[in-house]
This record gives structure tokens, C-alpha cells and sequence, in this order.
């Protein structure tokens, strides 16, 4: 049986797009998506938001960890594009800790165009300082620590590796339990020897 | 009304719902209307444009004739979902369209509404075709050519 969605659908995605603007704005930040629709079960709200703020019919997502119900869901509300290959997708769902694709093979962009690169949205539990990498780069005032759970040093270096070529590179957002983090291709890995607070 | 194809009898309803006016559905509906907190909206009543495409001839190729509105509304009630779409900006159209096709998938209230809703509404649009066709027929002009008396 088919949900609902976003009680108001144009409102409603209007504030949860402002809402990802200020994410990426200041990387890092946790912050609140205003709004958070219905959704099926094994889909946070908040990453829902997202989908359905981002899909339409020209959009090629990749989400391996959707299920039947969920996929039927974002279907009828998105008529989304389902990409054939995580290498084609502009927009990839998936949950923080469960396999995933090399991140270095998702698009990337093209120097002319920059924009037309992968944006990844993680499904995450939640976020700690504990043990957190520290970032930093435009929209830091000073070097924070984060970290969403379920990332590891493996997750970072690879994520280090595939934004080497500024301005092409892949964004993505971290989402759960109504909360929302932003990280940018411009944002950086700090060198542990260096300070942060 | 032949039930060859599960989805033929409800395009056969849906049809006759859209091409209706909503002055003569809503009265015929409102009695078999269900209590509003027993409706679950999927997709609120709304309006949008949808592209319209046409070809010349039947092997021309695609093109884009043009946006229409579209008004459109999605509604489950005991497990059953009910679709509205209809062209125009009327979203009161949309909303009952979608309820009268979750009501008609019912097996026990299909016969009644059948009767009360469906056949008049298609008695009333025959209707309207039959005038139309004679309003126009009255206008023909019979054209012809006068001898012009060469050989």
C-alpha cells in the first residue's frame, strides 16, 4: 500500500532545497530539514525529503538498498529514473556502513561542466565529535570535527581521492533522524598533525 | 459493459468521469461520497501542465504540440487507490474523479454507483455529442459546380 508524501509538496520541497543550500553552505554544521514527509519504513524521513526535493523524471538515481515498497513509493511520487550503474547516476541513496560503490567511479563531472557530477545522500543513524575526522575549506570559520556514524578512515580516504581534481569531485549529504550535514567537493581532510577544535 | 480486461471497465468509468462536467457529478456522487477521515490523500488535489504530443498523419514523427493543464489527485481508502486526472484547472473535478474510482473498485458498491452515477453521466454525454453533431450538421453547405456549358 502506497503513503503519502510531502503534505505540500511544492512548500514543503521549497524549504527542504533551502535547507540543503545552507547545508553545503556551511559543511559540517548539523542542521534540522524543516519539513519531513510520510515515509515507508526502511526510508529515514529526512533522506525521503531529500528524494523526493531532488527526483523528477530526468533524474538517474542508484539506490541498491531500496526496497520493493520504497521504490514503488518514490516512484509514484517522483517518477524518477532508475540508472542502470552507480557510474551513471546523478543522485545515489545509500546507507552509511552497508556496501558501496568505489566512489571514485561516480561522475565526477566534465571541466566544462562541473555540475554534472554524482550527489551521494547517506542514510546515517546519527552523528558524533568522538574520534571525528577534522575538516576544513570554504564555509569553516574554524576547522570542525564530525562524524557521521558508520564512516571509517577507509570511507575518508576514499572520499579524499575522488575530490583531487577540483572543481570536478562529488557533494554529498549525510541525513537521519531529521537532521542534515553537507559536505562539498571543496571541503578538505585536515592533516591530523595540524590543530582543531 | 464487457469486462475483457481488469483495466477496461475502469478506463471505460474514468473516461466518462473526465469528460463530464462537475456540475452534473457532484450532485449524483455526494450522496455515496464516504466520511472524509476514512479518505487518506496520497496526492492532494492539484493542478500542473503536462505536455501534449501530437504527429501529422499516422507516420509523422513526434512533436510537441503543446502544455495543457491538468488537474490531478490520488486517494487510498481500505486498501484500494483511487486516481483523478482531468484537464483543466478544476481541482474539485480532480478530487471527486478520484474518489468515485477508489468507490467503484469496491465490488458491493459498484453496481449502485453503476446505476446512480456512471449511466447517467454517460446517457448525459451522449446527449451532448448527439446535439453538438446535429448543431453542426445544420450548418453544412452543399457545394457544387454549375456546368459551364463548354462543349
Amino acid at each position: 500500500m502506497l503513503s503519502a508524501a510531502f503534505s505540500d509538496p511544492v512548500h514543503d520541497s521549497q524549504q527542504t532545497f533551502r535547507a540543503m543550500l545552507s547545508a553545503l553552505a556551511e559543511p559540517m554544521i548539523p542542521g534540522t530539514l524543516p519539513r519531513l514527509p510520510e515515509a515507508p519504513a526502511t526510508l529515514d524521513p529526512a533522506c525521503a525529503a531529500i528524494l523526493l526535493t531532488l527526483l523528477d523524471q530526468q533524474v538517474r538515481l542508484w539506490a541498491p538498498d531500496l526496497t520493493e515498497e520504497a521504490q514503488r513509493w518514490l516512484q509514484f511520487h517522483t517518477a524518477y529514473t532508475s540508472a542502470e550503474s552507480p557510474e551513471q547516476a546523478d543522485i545515489l541513496w545509500l546507507v552509511l556502513g552497508h556496501e558501496r560503490p568505489p566512489l571514485a567511479r561516480l561522475k565526477q563531472g566534465e571541466l566544462r561542466f562541473p555540475d554534472r557530477s554524482a550527489t551521494v545522500v547517506w542514510q546515517v543513524e546519527g552523528f558524533t565529535e568522538l574520534g571525528a575526522p577534522c575538516f576544513e575549506g570554504p564555509g569553516f570559520q574554524t576547522p570542525r570535527r564530525l562524524q557521521p556514524l558508520g564512516a571509517d578512515a577507509a570511507f575518508w580516504h576514499e572520499w579524499q581521492q575522488c575530490n583531487q581534481h577540483y572543481p570536478l569531485g562529488i557533494d554529498m549529504f549525510f541525513a537521519g533522524n531529521g537532521q542534515l550535514v553537507g559536505l562539498p567537493r571543496s571541503s578538505r581532510l585536515r592533516e591530523e598533525s595540524q590543530a582543531c577544535m | 459493459m464487457t469486462h475483457l480486461h481488469p483495466d477496461a471497465a475502469r478506463q471505460h468509468w474514468l473516461a466518462i468521469l473526465a469528460n463530464s462536467h462537475v456540475d452534473a457529478l457532484a450532485p449524483r456522487l455526494v450522496p455515496h461520497l464516504p466520511d472524509e477521515s476514512r479518505l487518506h490523500w496520497l496526492r492532494q488535489p492539484h493542478t500542473g501542465l503536462a505536455m501534449v504530443e501530437g504527429r501529422i498523419g499516422g507516420s509523422g514523427a513526434r512533436f510537441n504540440l503543446g502544455e495543457v493543464t491538468v488537474s490531478r489527485a490520488s486517494v487510498t481508502l481500505d486498501e484500494r487507490t483511487g486516481h483523478g486526472h482531468v484537464k483543466g484547472c478544476d481541482i474539485e473535478h480532480a478530487r471527486l474523479i478520484a474518489i468515485a474510482d477508489v468507490l467503484l473498485q469496491d465490488p458491493e458498491r459498484y453496481p449502485t454507483l453503476q446505476r446512480e452515477v456512471i449511466t447517467p453521466l454517460e446517457l448525459a454525454i451522449q446527449a451532448r455529442r448527439e446535439q453538438q453533431q446535429r448543431e453542426t450538421a445544420a450548418t453544412k453547405v452543399e457545394f457544387f459546380t454549375m456546368v459551364r456549358g463548354e462543349d
